[in-house]
């Protein structure tokens, strides 16, 4: 457990302080679960009742990337008991200047948005070989 | 806290936070708090609906059991690789075991289930008998 805190406090890959920033009114903070490997980073968020082709991404000039999603779930009436909400979605991450904008990639299957944010060629770890 | 409206959401957030941190140093047995539902109740019918995003059609049961409506299956995590480093972890992932009572008759041969985009939907149609009764006045 200590060593997954000092993990995130090393890497400041992602940090949810532009939400606090920017205004998303009407819209839900959706659960996002973030991987790191060595090419790219991973986000896997959870947006139920989203068609494909209602989802938005930008990434803007001060690396915040922007995720906005259009429910198009229609809620039924006589509503007696409420564990969730439903409506729209909006998630913002700030990144590093290590990843590459212009060739992120996405994909929405089963209410999960797979988002696949690479990092520049020479962002990535390098093998340095010994020499005797 | 104040950048979302979401004040439910992010209280199971929380709870399933502190409750994951009790599994870790082993206080708990690992039960799944999710999917959450909704329950709306129209006079024909009763309408369970389930968040259930990444959860595929074949890992997800329903019975009725004694009046009750259960909902059992589990969400497979991630594959991950090597050298692959966890920076946040809110989805939840694993097997769940929910169940809605019902309470009323229904007709168990009318259920009908759908999942689509993530949401799981299942109406289930009164029996006549527990459909409201209109009561004339007598002058």
């Amino acid at each position: 457990m200590a060593d997954t805190i000092e993990k995130r406090h090393k890497q400041e890959v992602s940090s949810a302080s532009a939400e606090q920033l920017i205004e998303a009114t009407n819209a839900y903070s959706p659960d996002v679960s973030i991987y790191d490997t060595p090419d790219a980073l991973l986000f896997m968020m959870d947006i139920p009742g989203v068609s494909k082709g209602d989802v938005s991404l930008e990434m803007d000039e001060n690396n915040v990337l922007i995720m906005r999603a259009k429910s198009s779930f229609q809620e039924p009436e006589g509503l007696v008991v409420r564990q969730f909400n439903t409506g729209n979605y909006f998630r913002a991450f700030t990144l590093t200047n290590e990843f590459d904008k212009d060739s992120i990639s996405a994909n929405l299957e089963e209410g999960v948005l797979k988002l696949r944010v690479p990092r520049k060629e020479e962002a990535k770890p390098r093998r340095i070989q010994i020499n005797a | 806290m104040v950048w979302t409206l979401d004040i439910v959401r992010e209280l199971d957030r929380m709870q399933r936070d502190l409750e994951s941190m009790f599994d870790r140093v082993g206080f708990t047995r690992e039960i799944a708090r999710f999917p959450l539902v909704n329950i709306y109740d129209n006079p024909d019918s009763v309408i369970v609906v389930a968040e259930a995003p990444g959860i595929k059609r074949e890992n997800l049961n329903l019975s009725l059991h004694e009046g009750n409506l259960v909902i059992t299956g589990k969400r497979e995590p991630v594959e991950l690789g090597e050298n692959v480093t966890v920076l946040r972890s809110e989805c939840c992932v694993g097997e769940f075991e929910k169940n809605v009572k019902i309470g009323i008759k229904v007709q168990e041969d009318q259920i009908n289930a759908s999942l689509k985009n993530g949401i799981l939907t299942v109406t289930i149609p009164k029996a006549e008998e527990a459909k409201p009764r209109q009561i004339e006045i007598q002058s």
